[in-house]
C-alpha cells in the first residue's frame, strides 16, 4: 500500500495532471458561481468528453470540479446574497449581512479558509480511512456486495430529497432502466422492441444530461430570461480584510474542527445531502456559541461552520464512492458514471487493482481545495461578476452544449431523443417529488447489482445471504425501516396505558 | 365533491401501469437469469407505488372539503408555472427538431439568436453572441474533439 501511495504521489510529477486539475477548478468555480446551476450540472456537461480522455485526465478534472464548486457558490452567497449551490444557503444567513455591514472581505476570507482547510483535513482523513478499511473492503465478495449496493441505494432513496416511498420507487425505476438492452448475464435482449439502438441500453451521457443538466436550465429560464442577478455586488475592500477572515478561522478552531468532522461523517453516509449536513453544522455552531442571538445578523461563526462542513462532506462522500462504489452525493453519482465509462469500477476491485489511482484522486481532492481556495482569494471580486451573466444568454448556450454533448458521445441522433425523454422525466421527477439521485444511482449500479446477484445465487443458492456481513446488513435495513414505526407503536401503547 | 387526482397521483398511476406492462413483457424472456432483475424490481416498485397511491388518496380523503379545494387552488395556482414550463419545453423541442432538420451549426446560431431576441436582447448582440458561440462550438467539437456534429437531414 505504501508503494501505491508512492505511485500516487509520483503521478503528480506529470505536468498534464496539473493542467486537468486547473481545468476542473476553473470549470467548478464558474459553474458553482452561477446560482441554480452548480457543479453537478458542470460535471454532467463534462461527461460527453470523458470517453475521449484517459483516467488520469478525466478523473482529476472531475474530482477538482466537485471539490471547489461550493467555493464559488460561497462568493455569491456572501457578496450578493444568492447561494451559488444549495449547500451555500446557510452561508447567506450571516455572510450577506456581513457584506451589508462592510465586512464582505472578512466573510470571504473566513469562508475560503474554512473551505480549504476543511476540505484538506477531510481528504487527509479519507486517505487514512482508505488504509483502515482496506482489509474490510477486500473481504467483501459478491454475496456481500449485493447487500452493500442494496443498502446504499436504500439510503440514497430514503434520506435524499422527496418522500421515502417515492425515493424507493425512484431507485427501483433506475434499477429497472438498467435492464434495457442485452442482459449482461445471458446476452438476451430485454425490452428492445426490435429497435437496434436499444440493444445497447440507454446511454449514460444523454441520461445524465437529461436528468441533471436540462432541468436546472429550465428552472433558470423560468426565473426570467432577462437576468440571473440584479443586485450589485459589494466591493472587496482589500487584502488585509480578507486575511482578517482567515485569522477568524484560527480563532474559532474548535468550531471549524467540529463542523469539518460533521461534514466528513455525513459525507461518508450515502444519501444525506450536503444541504442537510450544512444546516446541522450551522445549528451546532449557533447552539454552542456564547452569543446565539447574534446568528443571522452577520457573525463570522455563521460563515465558518457551513463552509468547512460543505467541503469536508464532499471529501467524505468520495471515500464511499471510491471504496464501496456507492456514491455519497449527486456529484459522486456522476463520477461513478464517468468511472464506468473509463472501464474502472469503484469498490473492492478498485482498491485491489487500482489503489494508486484511488490514492491519486484523494490527493487531487486535497490539492484542489488548496489551489481552488487560493484562486478564490485572489479572484473573488472578479468571479462574482460571472454570476451576473444574464439568463437569456446563458440558457440557450448551455442548452446547445447539452445537445451537442449528448450527440457527440456516440454520434447518434437517437441520443438526442433519449436526452429529450430524460429531460421530461427529470422535470417530472422534480415536480412530483421523486428522487433524481436515487434514479440515476439505480441505473448506474443496476448492471453490477444484477451480476453480483446472479453470481451469488449460482454459488450460494437461494440462501446465499446466510453469512455474517449480509445478515448484518439485512438487520440494518430492517432496523432502519422498522425503528420509527416501532417507536410510534410503543408511544401509542404508553398513551393508551396512561388513559 | 369529486376529487380529481393530483399530478403526483397521476404519476403513481402511470408507474403502476408501466410496472404491470414490464412484468407482462418480461414473462416472454427465455432465461430465468434475464427475468430475475426486471421482474423482482418491477414487482417491488408496483407494490410500493400502490401503497404510495393508497396513502396519498387516504390523506386526501381525510382532508376537509375546504382544504381539498385549496389543494386544487394550489395545483391550479401553479398553472402559470406549468405554462412557462410548456413554453420552455417548446423551445427545447424546437431546438431538437431544428437540429434534426438543419444540423447543429445552423440550429445553434438560430436558437441562441432567437432565444436572446425573444427575451429582450437587441438584434446586434444576439447575432454576434450566437455566431461567436457557434464558432467556439465548432472549434471544440469538430476541431479539437474530432466529432463531426450532426449536419441535419437537409444536408445529409
Amino acid at each position: 500500500m505504501l508503494e501505491s501511495l508512492g505511485q500516487a504521489i509520483g503521478n503528480f510529477g506529470n505536468v498534464w495532471i496539473w493542467a486537468w486539475i486547473m481545468g476542473g477548478i476553473v470549470w467548478g468555480l464558474v459553474f458553482g458561481l452561477i446560482p441554480g446551476v452548480g457543479s453537478l450540472t458542470g460535471m454532467a456537461l463534462f461527461l460527453p468528453f470523458v470517453f475521449k480522455l484517459d483516467f488520469l485526465e478525466a478523473m482529476p478534472l472531475l474530482v477538482a470540479l466537485s471539490a471547489v464548486g461550493f467555493n464559488g457558490g460561497a462568493i455569491t452567497a456572501i457578496l450578493i446574497g444568492v447561494p451559488g449551490e444549495a449547500p451555500n444557503v446557510a452561508t447567506v444567513f450571516d455572510g450577506y449581512p456581513m457584506t451589508k455591514k462592510g465586512q464582505g472581505a472578512r466573510a470571504i476570507g473566513a469562508a475560503l479558509t474554512a473551505s480549504i482547510t476543511g476540505g484538506v483535513l477531510a481528504a487527509v482523513l479519507a486517505l487514512g480511512m482508505v488504509f483502515a478499511i482496506y482489509p474490510l473492503v477486500m473481504a467483501l465478495t459478491s454475496k456481500e456486495m449485493v447487500f452493500v449496493i442494496l443498502i446504499g441505494l436504500i439510503f440514497i432513496s430514503v434520506l435524499g430529497r422527496g418522500a421515502k416511498l417515492k425515493g424507493m420507487i425512484s431507485g427501483g425505476l433506475g434499477l429497472l432502466l438498467s435492464s434495457f438492452g442485452l442482459a449482461s448475464v445471458t446476452g438476451e435482449p430485454r425490452f428492445t422492441f426490435d429497435i437496434a439502438f436499444l440493444y445497447d441500453g440507454f446511454h449514460l451521457v444523454p441520461f445524465a444530461l437529461g436528468m441533471f443538466a436540462v432541468p436546472p436550465m429550465i428552472e433558470l429560464a423560468m426565473k426570467g430570461g432577462s437576468g440571473t442577478i440584479t443586485a450589485d455586488a459589494s466591493k472587496i475592500s482589500g487584502l488585509k480584510d480578507v486575511w482578517a477572515g482567515a485569522r477568524d478561522v484560527l480563532q474559532h478552531k474548535m468550531l471549524w474542527l467540529r463542523s469539518t468532522i460533521i461534514g466528513y461523517f455525513f459525507g461518508i453516509m450515502p444519501g444525506i445531502g450536503a444541504s442537510a449536513a450544512v444546516f446541522i453544522a450551522y445549528g451546532q455552531a449557533k447552539q454552542m456559541s456564547k452569543t446565539p442571538e447574534l446568528f443571522g445578523t452577520g457573525v463570522v461563526e455563521g460563515v465558518i461552520a457551513p463552509e468547512s462542513c460543505n467541503n469536508s462532506k464532499e471529501s467524505g462522500s468520495w471515500l464511499t464512492t471510491l471504496a464501496l462504489g456507492i456514491p455519497g452525493s449527486g456529484t459522486g453519482a456522476i463520477a461513478l458514471g464517468a468511472f464506468t465509462m473509463l472501464g474502472v469500477y469503484p469498490g473492492p476491485s478498485m482498491l485491489g487493482e487500482h489503489m494508486d489511482l484511488t490514492l491519486t484522486l484523494i490527493l487531487v481532492l486535497a490539492v484542489s481545495n488548496l489551489i481552488g481556495g487560493a484562486m478564490c482569494f485572489v479572484l473573488a471580486p472578479y468571479l462574482s461578476s460571472v454570476a451576473r451573466i444574464p439568463g437569456r444568454v446563458l440558457v440557450p448556450m448551455v442548452l446547445v452544449m447539452i445537445f451537442a454533448g449528448a450527440y457527440a458521445y456516440k454520434g447518434n441522433y437517437e441520443d438526442v431523443l433519449v436526452l429529450l425523454l430524460f429531460s421530461v422525466i427529470g422535470v417530472a421527477f422534480r415536480r412530483f417529488g421523486y428522487n433524481t439521485a436515487a434514479f440515476f444511482v439505480g441505473f448506474i449500479l443496476g448492471g453490477l447489482f444484477e451480476n453480483y446477484l446472479f453470481v451469488s445465487l449460482q454459488s450460494g443458492g437461494v440462501l446465499f445471504f446466510l453469512r455474517p456481513i449480509p445478515l448484518l446488513l439485512i438487520v440494518s435495513i430492517l432496523v432502519f425501516f422498522l425503528y420509527n414505526p416501532f417507536k410510534e407503536f410503543l408511544k401509542r401503547r404508553e398513551e393508551r396505558g396512561a388513559q | 365533491m369529486m376529487r380529481f387526482p393530483t399530478g403526483s397521483q397521476w404519476s403513481l398511476m402511470v408507474i403502476i401501469a408501466l410496472m404491470v406492462a414490464t412484468i407482462a413483457a418480461s414473462q416472454d424472456l427465455e432465461f430465468f437469469a434475464s427475468k430475475l432483475l426486471p421482474q423482482s424490481v418491477a414487482i417491488t416498485v408496483l407494490i410500493l407505488s400502490i401503497v404510495a397511491l393508497g396513502i396519498d388518496f387516504r390523506a386526501q380523503s381525510r382532508m376537509p372539503e375546504a382544504d381539498i379545494s385549496s389543494i386544487d387552488t394550489v395545483e391550479a395556482g401553479t398553472g402559470a408555472e406549468d405554462w412557462t414550463i410548456l413554453i420552455i419545453a417548446g423551445w427545447i423541442f424546437g431546438l431538437a427538431l431544428s437540429i434534426y432538420l438543419f444540423g447543429f451549426m445552423i440550429s445553434s446560431v438560430l436558437f441562441v439568436c432567437l432565444y436572446m431576441k425573444w427575451h429582450g436582447s437587441g438584434w446586434v448582440s444576439s447575432v454576434i453572441i450566437s455566431v461567436v458561440f457557434t464558432s467556439i462550438l465548432y472549434l471544440v467539437f469538430n476541431a479539437a474533439l474530432q466529432v463531426d456534429l450532426y449536419r441535419g437531414q437537409r444536408f445529409l
